[in-house]
C-alpha cells in the first residue's frame, strides 16, 4: 500500500531535484508549456511523422529536465483511451482514420507535456505560477486541495482493499459481476466519508499552524533574464517545429 | 500573581449534529505545568482540546496566555498554542520534512530564509536533522511524531497540547517521545488513554466525562478514583 502510495508521489520527487528547467521561474514554464501545447495543437496531420519535430522538441525538455523518460512514456498512457475512444468512433462515422489518429497523438503529446512540467515544477511553484499568471485564487485554491486530499484518498483506497481481499480469501472476483459492483459501490461511500473525515483533519492541522488560505512557496519566485531566454528559447524551437511539422512529404 | 497560560470558563459546545459535547468546561494552567487529561472516547477531550486552538469555536471565555479567544487574537493564540495532532499523517503535509516544519512560520509572516534557518535550527534540537530532504510519508510513526513535534516548535509556542501523542508509537519510540516532553519547557496538555505515560511526564490530570471534568488531582489520585488503568 505504501509503496503504491509512494508511487503516485514520484512527480513531486522529480520535481524537487535541480536542473536548468527546475530552475526557471513557474510562470516561464506555464507559458512555455502553453506555447508548446498551441503548437501541437495547430500541427497539421499532414503525413505519419507531422508530430516528430515537437515530439523532439518534448524530448530534448525530458533529457534538460533530467527526467526519466520511459516511466514518463508509460503514465503519459493513462489518457489514451479516452481520445482512442473518439478517434475510433470518428473513423467509423467518417472513415478519416488520419483523423484519428491526430487526435490519440496530440493528446499523448499534451499529457506529455502537463507530466513534463509537473516534473520539473514543484506543486507549491506551479500554483504560484498559475496564480501570478491571473488565474482566479479560487480555482487555485481548489486545485491545491484537490492534489494534496488526492494523496490521501489513494491512500485510503488501497487500505480498504487490502482489507476487503484478506476478508474475501479471494472468492469475491469469481463471483457475480453483479456482487462486485455492490461492493464496489459500497467501498466508494465509505471511502468518501473516510475520506471527508481526514481532509477535515488535514485542514485543521494546517489552519492551527497559520494557514489562511493561501500557501507560501518555500522558495520565493524571481522572473529573470534567464527565464525570459528560455521562454524565447521554447517558443522559437516550437515554431521551428510547427513549420517542420506542416511541411508535406 | 502569573496569568495562566490557559484559562477556560463556562465552556459549552454543541456539535452540529446535536451531540453536546462540552457542558461547562472550567479549566485553568499555568507556565510549567504539564498536564494529563484522561477519560473514555467521546468524553469530550479532543473536542476540548481543539477549542484551544481556536479550530472549534463554543460559548464561554477561553484565554490563552491572557488573550482572550476572538477573530482578532487568532493568529497569535494559534502561535502561543502547539498543537500535536493524534495522527501524524494529518500534520505532515509539505513535501520534505524541512518545508513541513518551516510551514508554520512561512504562515505566520516569517520571511522564507529565516523560517528555513529556524526549521534546520529545530531539526538539530530534535536530533532529526538526518531526515530533512525526507518525504514525511517515508519516515517511521516516531519520526514523525518529532517531525510533527518539530513543526509545532518552530513556532515558540508557550504551551504545547498533544491529543493521543502515544498512538501508534511503539514502546522505545513513547520512551523517546516521554524524555523529549520531560527536557521541553513549555507548559503541556496531554489529552491520552495511557495511564504509564500520563503518570511518567504530568504532574497532575484532569478526567472527562460527559463532557465536563468530574475530577482532577495528581495522575495516582485520579487514575484510582475513577478506575482508570488495567486490572
Amino acid at each position: 500500500m505504501r509503496d503504491r502510495a509512494g508511487k503516485s508521489l514520484r512527480l513531486e520527487e522529480w520535481a524537487r531535484r535541480d536542473s536548468i528547467l527546475h530552475r526557471r521561474d513557474a510562470r516561464g514554464k506555464i507559458l512555455a508549456a502553453v506555447v508548446f501545447l498551441i503548437g501541437v495543437s495547430t500541427t497539421p496531420p499532414s503525413s505519419p511523422f507531422a508530430f516528430l519535430p515537437v515530439a523532439v522538441v518534448l524530448a530534448c525538455g525530458l533529457l534538460i529536465g533530467r527526467l526519466p523518460a520511459g516511466e514518463i512514456l508509460l503514465r503519459g498512457l493513462v489518457i489514451v483511451p479516452f481520445p482512442l475512444f473518439f478517434g475510433l468512433v470518428s473513423w467509423l462515422e467518417n472513415g478519416n482514420a488520419g483523423f484519428a489518429s491526430a487526435l490519440v497523438t496530440r493528446s499523448y503529446i499534451s499529457a506529455l507535456t502537463v507530466l513534463l512540467l509537473m516534473g520539473v515544477t514543484p506543486l507549491p511553484d506551479l500554483l504560484r505560477g498559475l496564480r501570478g499568471l491571473g488565474v482566479p485564487a479560487v480555482l487555485v485554491m481548489v486545485l491545491q486541495s484537490l492534489v494534496r486530499y488526492l494523496q490521501l484518498i489513494v491512500d485510503h483506497a488501497m487500505r480498504m482493499r487490502r482489507a476487503a481481499s484478506c476478508r474475501d480469501a479471494g472468492v469475491f472476483p469469481r463471483r457475480s459481476r453483479q456482487s462486485l459492483w455492490r461492493r464496489a459501490s459500497g467501498a466508494l461511500a465509505v471511502l468518501f466519508g473516510r475520506s471527508y473525515l481526514r481532509a477535515q483533519g488535514v485542514h485543521r492541522a494546517m489552519v492551527a499552524r497559520g494557514f489562511q488560505g493561501d500557501f507560501v512557496s518555500p522558495r520565493p519566485a524571481t522572473f529573470a533574464a534567464a527565464d525570459w531566454l528560455f521562454l524565447a528559447v521554447v517558443s522559437t524551437a516550437v515554431v521551428l517545429a510547427r513549420i517542420a511539422g506542416s511541411v508535406r512529404t | 500573581m502569573s496569568i495562566p497560560v490557559i484559562d477556560v470558563r463556562g465552556l459549552q459546545f454543541t456539535y452540529p449534529d446535536g451531540t453536546p459535547a462540552l457542558r461547562g468546561v472550567d479549566f485553568q494552567m499555568m507556565a510549567g505545568e504539564c498536564v494529563a487529561l484522561l477519560g473514555a472516547n467521546g468524553s469530550g477531550k479532543t473536542t476540548f482540546l481543539l477549542h484551544l486552538a481556536g479550530l472549534l469555536r463554543g460559548e464561554g471565555d477561553v484565554r490563552i496566555c491572557g488573550l482572550p479567544l476572538s477573530d482578532d487574537t487568532l493568529p497569535e493564540v494559534r502561535r502561543s498554542v502547539g498543537f500535536v495532532f493524534q495522527d501524524s499523517d494529518d500534520q505532515l503535509f509539505m513535501p520534505t520534512v524541512l518545508e513541513d516544519v518551516a510551514f508554520g512560520p512561512m504562515h505566520q509572516g516569517v520571511r522564507v530564509e529565516e523560517s528555513m534557518r529556524r526549521a534546520r535550527e529545530i531539526l538539530v534540537t530534535l536530533g532529526i536533522s538526518r531526515l530533512e530532504s525526507r518525504a514525511p510519508y517515508h519516515l517511521s510513526a516516531g519520526e514523525k511524531k518529532r517531525a510533527a513535534l518539530a513543526g509545532v516548535l518552530v513556532m515558540k509556542p508557550d504551551v504545547l497540547v498533544f491529543d493521543e501523542p502515544t498512538t501508534f508509537l511503539d514502546p522505545p519510540a513513547q520512551n523517546e517521545l516521554a524524555k523529549l516532553l520531560l527536557e521541553l519547557p513549555q507548559a503541556k496538555l496531554i489529552a491520552t488513554h495511557d495511564i504509564y505515560f500520563a503518570r511518567r511526564v504530568a504532574n497532575r490530570a484532569v478526567f472527562f466525562a460527559g463532557g465536563q471534568i468530574a475530577g482532577e488531582g495528581p495522575v495516582e489520585a485520579v487514575a484510582d478514583r475513577f478506575h482508570w488503568r488495567l486490572d
